[in-house]
């Protein structure tokens, strides 16, 4: 061995005596912020340390698996985990890493036991199509790649027979993730608007009073069919991040600025109910909200209610419950909302 | 309501100090991502969870009101959140698994066994070999430490040596397996260990 090599491999040597040493002070769970600021300085010292560091760390974890195998103890628990242990590992983590792509798949299969096909005329080459969700949340593809995921109660038309994809969102929720093809608009009505989309992922809400349009990426154009005052814009564009609330009845809209992410949570399809107790729904979504929703009528948590909870809108949630049950929201000063029998 | 406006042009106006900050925490992101995810791996015992974890930690300084000052002061802060992710992600573990015990054994097991590496049959027959090769003291401060999980302090206790020496002791197991692995013989590996 020449001198070079010698110091080489010294270096290398001394190396991994501080990357293991370090390792034992980083996984012990009493580790002190002092020294964690040693280990940053220590990795920041010299590239290759931290990837001594990464191996020690690998071989640490790796060495757990002998753990489970027995090595320590002959016990009957540790026999019987070891039997396990070669198998087991890895289903699981092969589960772990399939676990968004199944959870999307389930929801699909689940849609198209729900996609039913209404043939419009013998003649036309793609029959329409119309998917409806009805207690919990559902996704779909649809014919075009795009994706949807319709919020309860919600229905869809879909006509992409001609040169543009038209949907009619007749009741509810949904939300669009467009598949990009310049040729062929992507066109949602929503009772007097139309909103169009090239490619891009946006959601439609229709309500009593109008309609409401969140945009989560990209842009869309949104039309009205017909204006009342001269001087309006007869269309508007929302950007990524915006929200357009489209009032039927002055047929006027407002573009504000929104936290997406929150606007949209429905799509978790957090908070769906079966027939459950208001009671318990409540109870659930008190947890989310900053102002309580309180029940003076005990019968009141009694009766069934099926449906998803928006957290986004606990307000709107308490108008539909106003409107389905014996029940009336006050508002108390505090801004709780507290419901009462209607007699 | 408010009649339709233009889109408000002031929002803009923040472009400039967001892509600053964008920027920054992209190249926070380049520079200390591998030595964050080894930080929170050390805690979490999970390189996926590790992963997870830092990309979250990102997402929240880019939610931030505002840059928190100079770039070491970034880094800190950085760490800092994902420190405490990681522990609300072990709390989450905790409440998990009793949840667990309640529905069913498999996804009980599961979860405790998910923190563990998955090896190549040939792999573990490796670790075990090269573990097995560790001599009596080595081999004993091994099965204490890292198998029966004792502290050093009792690990210490129950060999009758000074921590200290079941640290080094540790630490010289440890290189002796990582050398091994590498391929190097066992005497080879011995000699380095020693030398």
């Amino acid at each position: 061995m020449n001198t070079d090599e010698k110091t080489s491999n010294d270096a290398r040597l001394s190396r991994l005596e501080q990357a293991s040493e370090w390792l034992l002070r980083m996984e012990d769970p009493s580790r002190s912020e002092e020294d964690v600021n040693g280990w940053l300085r220590w990795c920041d010292e010299d590239s290759e340390n931290l990837v001594a560091f990464e191996a020690f760390q690998t071989d640490w974890r790796d060495l757990d698996a002998l753990k489970v195998s027995g090595h320590a103890d002959g016990s009957a628990l540790t026999a019987l985990l070891a039997q396990d242990a070669d198998l087991r590992p890895r289903t699981s983590m092969r589960r772990r890493r399939l676990a968004v792509p199944l959870a999307w798949a389930a929801c699909l299969a689940l849609v198209a036991l729900a996609v039913i096909l209404l043939p419009k005329e013998r003649d036309s080459s793609t029959p329409r199509q119309q998917v409806a969700a009805t207690q919990t949340n559902r996704a779909a593809t649809l014919p075009d790649g795009s994706r949807v995921m319709l919020s309860a109660e919600t229905s869809i038309n879909v006509d992409f027979n001609g040169s543009k994809r038209n949907l009619e969102l007749s009741a509810g929720e949904a939300y669009f993730k467009v598949k990009h093809d310049r040729q062929h608009p992507f066109i949602v009505h929503a009772g007097n608007i139309s909103v169009t989309a090239v490619g891009t992922a946006f959601d439609v809400r229709r309500e009593p009073d109008g309609v409401t349009v969140t945009v989560e990426e990209g842009t869309v154009e949104i039309a009205g069919d017909v204006f009342a005052k001269k001087g309006l814009p007869t269309t508007w564009r929302a950007e990524a991040g915006y929200q357009l609330t489209y009032s039927s009845q002055g047929r006027t809209a407002m573009i504000t600025n929104v936290d997406t992410s929150s606007a949209l949570k429905w799509r978790g399809g957090e908070l769906a109910y079966v027939w459950e107790p208001l009671g318990a729904v409540i109870e659930d979504l008190n947890r989310y909200s900053e102002h309580k929703v309180i029940i003076k009528d005990p019968a009141i948590a009694e009766l069934r209610f099926t449906g998803t909870v928006f957290t986004a809108s606990l307000a709107d949630w308490v108008k539909a419950v106003e409107q389905v049950y014996p029940v009336r929201a006050d508002n108390s000063a505090n801004g709780d909302i507290v419901l009462v029998e209607r007699r | 309501m408010k009649q339709f406006e233009p889109l408000n042009t002031e929002a803009k106006a923040d472009d400039a100090g967001e892509q600053t900050r964008a920027s920054a925490l992209s190249s926070l992101f380049r520079e200390h991502n591998r030595t964050l995810v080894r930080f929170i791996n050390a805690r979490l015992r999970n390189e996926q969870e590790a992963n997870e974890i830092a990309q979250e930690a990102y997402v929240k300084m880019l939610q931030l009101d505002r840059c928190p000052g100079t770039a070491s002061f970034l880094r800190h802060y950085l760490f800092r959140v994902a420190e405490n992710l990681a522990v609300d992600r072990i709390r989450q573990r905790y409440s998990r698994s009793r949840l667990d015990q309640l529905t069913s054994m498999d996804d009980l097991f599961q979860e405790a066994l998910a923190e563990r590496t998955v090896l190549a049959d040939q792999e573990l027959a490796q670790l075990k070999a090269a573990v097995a090769e560790l001599p009596d003291k080595y081999g004993e401060a091994f099965r204490l430490i890292k198998l029966e999980d004792h502290s050093f302090l009792q690990a210490a206790g129950l060999m009758q040596l000074s921590e200290r020496m079941v640290r080094k002791y540790i630490t010289r197991a440890l290189i002796y397996i990582r050398l091994r692995r590498e391929g190097h013989s066992a005497k080879d590996a011995w000699d380095k260990v020693h030398s």
